[in-house]
């Protein structure tokens, strides 16, 4: 076994390993520190697979930005861990989509072991030349730049649509109301979400229509 | 050299365990943090196959869907922040409201 | 190759090493004389109050928020950045990357628009005050 397998086993397994951690904690923290542990274990196994600069965005992005995302909504939500292990109660659809994944899933893999139990497709990938730029920035940009420019374009898009639909539905009434205190236009105000209710008013009590999804009602609202 | 075919394996399993999250698990922050697994997965199986191929398209699908994903994380958690604010839980049973 | 890569392989597996050797003679070696007063969390002295597990404020995941959509900007800038003077030439690049076609603005171009339509995005966060600390 060459190093490079044997350092795939071990990053493969590591990344499986804690994923399956991740998902049986029961704290979110830790459950957050299982998923960075399986982000840079896929970053290792992407360097294996020749796939170097995406290996590097992988822990700049996921394991750095995304989890810091994470670990700061699970210290705004969950600090108390409230995350039970229970099983949900689907309904009947529910409970066919439910087994049904758990079989197509397991049938997928038994798929994939057989044919590959079989020989059939065992293969290396393509043949690279030394100092070729597979992998890296330079050969990465020369397709999103050339080849896959209205993509990126568009992902540019994608991230304003996201910072300002985070920043619309994370905002609490009071943060919007305290934001917009130099509204003074009715017009304006409404437009903030705000109604036109007068300043200093007390709220008036209920859901408010931008954030709040409302008390659930006493009957037939518990979702089964 | 590691064979094509074993990265495929680590996908399919990442993703699994995906599932088994989004599909067991009751908290919304966990059922989100799964979904970011199962996108990883995906990550792994189009790098094995730029790989098997040897050019890049695979590599920028899977740089594409890290900025997804990234979008994804920061709109999905946001819900969950308005969502905690006014039922003081992330209990995805619970939350029922638009199918009755 | 990944080969080359081997350094960080030796670097992670130092740092593996050197955690659990640490903390394994820590564990080993230290004297275990605990007391009520000694297993209390520190804070300068003064008794503790409260659980240190407090609620973070929304504020930081607005920040959070806009340094994920900056980082995934630079991601992008890196390809870029290694890549203008391909960019910025319209034939191949001949020996000490001389340019051997005529100059373009193709690559700057792109790379503006990306940008300013994420300008865009921290705009708006400005102006809707999310970055205000009061």
């Amino acid at each position: 076994m060459t190093g490079a397998e044997l350092s795939f086993y071990l990053f493969g397994g590591l990344a499986v390993f804690s994923a399956l951690a991740m998902v049986t904690r029961k704290n979110a923290v830790v459950a957050a520190m299982w998923l960075i542990a399986t982000f840079l274990s896929v970053a290792a196994c992407y360097v294996l697979a020749q796939a170097t600069f995406l290996s590097a965005i992988q822990v700049i992005v996921y394991a750095g930005a995304v989890m810091v995302l994470f670990v700061f909504v699970i210290m705004v939500v969950d600090v108390d861990a409230t995350g039970r292990l229970t099983h949900r109660r689907p309904s009947r659809v529910g409970r066919l989509a439910y087994y049904g994944g758990f079989l197509l899933s397991a049938g997928f893999l038994a798929w994939v072991l057989v044919g590959t139990l079989a020989r059939q497709y065992v293969t290396f990938g393509a043949e690279l030349e030394p100092g070729s730029d597979f992998g890296t920035a330079r050969g990465l940009g020369r397709e999103i730049f050339t080849d896959y420019v209205f993509p990126f374009e568009a992902v540019s898009l994608l991230l304003v649509a996201a910072v300002i639909g985070a920043v619309v539905v994370a905002r609490s009434r009071k943060e919007r109301e305290h934001a917009a205190r130099h509204l003074a236009d009715p017009a304006a105000r409404h437009a903030a979400g705000l109604g036109t209710a007068a300043e200093g008013e007390i709220a008036p009590p209920g859901p408010s229509p931008a954030t709040d999804f409302g008390e659930p009602s006493a009957t037939g609202h518990r979702g089964i | 050299m590691v064979p094509i075919t074993h990265f495929l394996y680590l996908a399919i399993l990442l993703f699994l365990i995906g599932v088994g999250g989004v599909l067991l698990r009751r908290n919304a922050l966990f059922v989100l943090m799964s979904i970011e697994l199962m996108l990883n997965a995906a990550n792994v199986a189009l790098v094995a196959f730029s790989r098997l191929h040897g050019n890049h398209d695979g590599q920028v699908f899977a740089f594409f869907v890290i900025a997804v994903a990234a979008a994804e994380a920061a709109v999905g958690l946001a819900i969950i922040v308005a969502i905690f604010r006014s039922r003081d839980d992330v209990d995805i049973d619970d939350l029922g409201l638009l199918r009755d | 190759m990944a080969a080359s890569y081997l350094p960080a392989l030796v670097f992670l597996a130092f740092a593996a090493v050197m955690a659990t050797v640490l903390l394994l003679l820590t564990m080993v070696l230290g004297p275990k004389r605990r007391t009520p007063i000694k297993d209390e969390p520190f804070e300068c002295g003064s008794d503790p109050i409260g659980s240190p597990r407090v609620k973070f404020g929304v504020k930081f995941y607005q920040v959070a928020i806009l340094f994920l959509v900056f980082d995934i900007e630079v991601a992008f800038l890196y390809p870029w950045a290694s890549l203008f003077r391909e960019l910025s030439c319209t034939g191949p690049l001949g020996p000490g990357g001389v340019c051997t076609g005529a100059p373009t603005l193709f690559g700057l171009a792109e790379m503006l628009v990306f940008l300013g339509i994420l300008v865009l995005a921290l705009g708006y966060v400005l102006r809707k005050r999310a970055l205000d600390w009061a």
